[in-house]
């Protein structure tokens, strides 16, 4: 067998094997790397330890602890739950309104923030609280809040988009752009279903705001709506790329708190720094194994070996490219979204490629579907998020994302399908 | 552990250090951004510095993470086993922890080595503190899964850090 | 025979189908070729090994046997190779060649064997131009508020600012989005770094400065060199000429052929004058005193003394 075709069962056993057992993921890829070093003939520890450095040493990955920051600042500072009370005073009367203010604001937060989870923590803290106290079904209330954050890595910015652009070498500001429109899809989706699902719920409207309310908290939300215009415009009219706008985003958000809102003292700061700091490590540790492994895999040329195998797929762009939403769907229902970019966006892009698929639009799927695993069992870290801060029974949780999950699953489908409700725009806003 | 606190302190150093990193990063590439927007100037240093702090605030938050129990781990199935099996795994795991280490840690010794002579672009900094933060982690964690091993503590099969 | 069987595995940073990637297929046929197929190169570009630094590091441990890379990023490594950042040191490539490929050259080569790395010999990146999409520069005055990323390194940086340009420092890999943005108005690159970067997309005028002329280097790790035998050694050394040889012509008609395609694709195109290049070189006196300071003034003399003749000749 040739040393290639070796490579690749090592990769699949190790992968299997060493991340089934429950080691460490990062040391897990190591492993990986070295197994797959020794069989390509390219052993030298150097080799693992230099790819585990060159994995973090990235100007464009800097954005990761600087959108964490952005992201800690903005709930510890008041700006999400402005955003909420907002949207709150708008819409809240409604029947289900609720609902309806967590998707507004899920979508409104996206625009500021990169990462799902600290959306979702913002989002389950303020709302959760709210839906128990008026009679809403809670798994129900929790998987709206849940699916409402995973439009966060979708709507720029977005941290996975960064990663996913650093892995595979892809445009971040093309990726920034093409996952506007999908977003506010996903937002849309939400709104359908929560109609539907509202349909079966006992669920009272109350009396609106009068209008000097509703516009007393949209001038206090102010600052935090100003806040999208600065980090897309400044994109946009070329104030800083798309990595500066992450750390813009953050010092931002900490005048906002500690200045205007007044809700952080300086002396907090260091207690942000550093669970910021502690987050970023994390995953920044998987990205430091990963690229041992994608060295290897790279040497093996692993994209080119599964291109030969899937044959005749790869004649058929949409074919091919709902087998590997498939597989994605699988992965992502025992593995996290950063993960899966680590270990699978380098495999699958080149393969993608080869069919004639755009780069950016499989960079889209591949982060939306990803995203979406975030919320499927056993496996789904914002679902762990929203039964934690709701005190809520897992189970519970994932039996009230169901309606919203079968929404995202047809988005999905929607785009595999119709791949220019992604591509068409992207040309436009470009 | 031969003074109580000693871990405490040593994770309290090693929080201090990231804020550090963290904080004159975010001011590096903020500076950079205002300078070249307000007055077309820019910070040559701005990068280089950044990245390198970046390494090194990563290694130590991840060789911090390990005796907490942050890092990610794929533990649904391990958390099946009982008894022996699980003791037989925990044992396992722990020697591959061990062995990752130790390779990482032979190589990155080697790069420090090599790096003594050469230095960056722009700072001009001795290019082995690259490796070195790599080194470092690769010892910490190495140690902490001895310890672990000699003293048989149990497996930490929480949901460790909440990370996407 | 003193040749053994070998791989040895060579790095490089661009892609397959570029000049780089040419150079190194037919280095790798010559070695094949002359060794009686018994060394044997594993060529790996598009930055599969890691970048420069990354590669150069690998070399020195004995982590990787071969590569080819930019000199600028040796500077750290060696100081000596700081002497071809020199703006305006070579007018032509014919200049280039007679010095590197002389005895100034070998010198300064043979400065990084201390370092754990054999240099063999240098092939072309080319002569860099200047794009923007503010207005053609046709004086140094037209430099004027132009914020122009250069490379990261001081020299360059100092350089433009000299000649009256914001330059401001910026990785390659922000640069396409920066300057599409419009959040810098230029870049300095080779004519194919323009094409393959597709900055044509992005910048309207592009200016031939030809300001600095930018070297490759084809290294070898000096811990896996000292085993080579002789005769293994001597393979090398001559395919590295015969690739050398073949890089440097390819390389200049793929120049060629990128400013007329950069024309086509409706970049506006002008040169600099030789008179205004040599304002510019007169302004920046005080940049090269300080080059010849770090690189050693007896090499910086010998090296304006062995220029001045050449330019004589013509
Ligand atoms: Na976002
Ligand atoms: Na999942």
């Amino acid at each position: 067998m040739s040393s290639e075709g070796q490579a690749f069962i090592v990769f699949c056993v190790g992968m299997l094997a060493l991340m089934g057992i429950g080691l460490n993921m990062a040391l897990a890829l190591v492993l990986t790397g070295a197994g797959m070093a020794w069989v390509l003939d390219f052993w030298d520890t150097q080799l693992l330890a230099q790819n585990l450095v060159a994995g973090v040493d990235s100007f464009a990955l800097l954005a990761v602890p600087f959108f964490i920051l952005a992201g800690e600042l903005m709930n510890g500072g008041g700006i999400s739950r402005r955003i909420i009370d907002m949207a709150q005073a708008w819409v809240g009367h409604i029947r289900g309104g609720l609902g309806y203010v967590a998707i507004g604001a899920a979508v409104m937060m996206a625009a500021m923030s990169g990462s799902a989870l600290a959306d979702t923590a913002a989002l389950a803290t303020i709302l959760l609280p709210m839906m128990r106290q008026q009679g809403y079904p809670l798994g129900t209330s929790a998987g709206l809040v849940a699916s409402g954050g995973i439009i966060a890595p979708i709507i720029p910015p977005s941290m996975p988009f960064v990663i996913y652009g650093v892995t595979t070498n892809t445009s971040i500001s093309a990726l920034f752009v093409s996952g506007i429109v999908p977003g506010l899809i996903m937002g849309a989706g939400l709104i359908v279903a929560w109609q539907l699902v509202l349909r079966d719920l006992d669920l009272k409207a109350s009396q609106p705001l009068p209008l000097c309310e509703r516009l007393r908290a949209t001038v206090k939300a102010f600052w935090a709506l100003l806040m999208p215009l600065i980090i897309i415009g400044g994109m946009k009219s070329g104030v800083f790329t798309p990595t500066e706008a992450a750390v813009v985003a953050a010092v931002y958000a900490l005048v906002i708190a500690v200045f205007v809102h007044r809700e952080m003292k300086l002396a907090d700061l260091h207690g942000v720094l550093v669970r910021a700091g502690k987050t970023t490590a994390v995953v920044m540790f998987l990205c430091a194994g990963a690229q041992v492994a994608s060295y290897m895999i790279t040497l093996a040329d692993l994209p080119g070996v599964l291109t030969g195998w899937l044959g005749p797929l790869v004649e058929s762009p949409k074919l091919l490219m709902a087998v590997m939403m498939l597989v994605l769907v699988l992965i992502g229902t025992a593995l996290d979204l950063t993960p899966t970019i680590l270990i699978f966006a380098p495999v699958m892009l080149p393969i993608a490629v080869k069919a004639g698929i755009d780069p950016v639009y499989f960079g889209l799927m591949f982060v939306l579907n990803g995203a979406i695993g975030l919320i499927t069992p056993p496996v789904g870290t914002v679902l762990n998020v929203v039964a934690g801060v709701g005190r809520l029974p897992l189970h519970q949780v994932i039996k009230g994302v169901n309606p919203f999950l079968v929404t995202y699953t047809l988005i999905l489908a929607l785009f595999v399908l119709f791949p220019q409700i992604v591509t068409a725009p992207v040309v436009w806003l470009r | 552990m031969s003074t109580p606190g000693l871990s405490t302190r040593l994770r309290h150093l090693a929080h201090w250090a990231m804020a550090l990193c963290l904080a004159v990063m975010s001011m590096a590439v903020f500076v950079n951004v205002v300078l070249r927007y307000g007055f077309g100037d820019g910070l040559p240093a701005s990068e280089e510095l950044s990245r390198l702090l970046f390494v090194w605030m990563v290694f130590i938050g991840a060789a911090a993470a390990y005796p907490a129990g942050e890092h990610m781990a794929f533990t649904s199935l391990v958390g099946l086993l009982r008894g022996r099996a699980l003791a037989l795994m925990t044992v396992l795991i722990r020697l591959l922890v061990l062995l990752a280490c130790t390779l990482l840690g032979a190589g990155a010794w080697q790069q420090v080595v090599v790096g003594l002579d050469s230095r960056s672009v722009v700072l001009a900094y001795p290019v082995a503190l690259l490796p070195l933060p790599a080194l470092l982690c690769a010892v910490c964690i190495g140690l902490c899964a001895l310890v672990e091993l000699l003293r048989r503590t149990p497996l930490d099969l929480g949901h460790g850090a909440e990370v996407e | 025979q003193d040749i053994k069987p070998r791989l040895i595995r060579f790095g490089y940073g661009l892609n397959e189908q570029s000049n780089q990637g040419r150079a190194v297929k037919f280095f790798a046929e010559q070695v094949e070729k002359a060794s009686g197929g018994k060394m044997k190169v594993r060529a790996i570009g598009a930055a599969a090994l890691g970048p420069d630094t990354q590669m150069q590091q690998a070399l020195i441990g004995g982590a990787q046997e071969m590569m080819v890379g930019s000199t600028a990023t040796l500077v750290g490594i060696s100081r000596e190779m700081a002497l071809w950042d020199t703006p305006f040191l070579f007018d032509t490539a014919q200049q280039a060649d007679a010095v590197l490929d002389g005895p100034i050259g070998q010198k300064v080569m043979a400065k990084v064997q201390d370092k754990g790395l054999v240099g063999l010999v240098y092939w072309e990146n080319g002569f860099r131009n200047l794009t923007n999409s503010k207005r053609p520069v046709t004086r140094m005055e037209d430099l004027e508020g132009i914020k122009l990323r250069v490379m990261q390194n001081n020299v360059f940086l100092d350089s433009f600012k000299q000649l009256g340009a914001n330059a401001l420092p910026m990785p390659f890999s922000e640069l396409f989005s920066a300057l599409e943005t419009k959040a810098v108005d230029g870049q300095e690159n080779p004519y194919n770094t323009i094409l393959s970067s597709k900055f044509f997309e992005v910048q309207k005028y592009l200016s031939i400065t030809n300001h600095v002329y930018s070297p490759w280097i084809v290294l070898v790790s000096r811990k896996w060199w000292d085993g080579l035998s002789p005769a293994e050694q001597k393979v090398l050394r001559e395919a590295a000429v015969a690739s050398r040889d073949f890089e440097r012509k390819d390389t200049r008609d793929e120049a060629g052929r990128a400013l007329v395609e950069l024309k086509a694709k409706g970049m506006q195109v002008n040169e600099l004058s030789p008179m205004e290049a040599a304002r510019m070189r007169t302004r920046l006196t005080r940049v090269n005193a300080g080059i010849g300071v770090s690189v050693g003034m007896d090499l910086w003399n010998e090296t304006q003394a062995e220029l001045a003749k050449l330019r004589a000749r013509k």
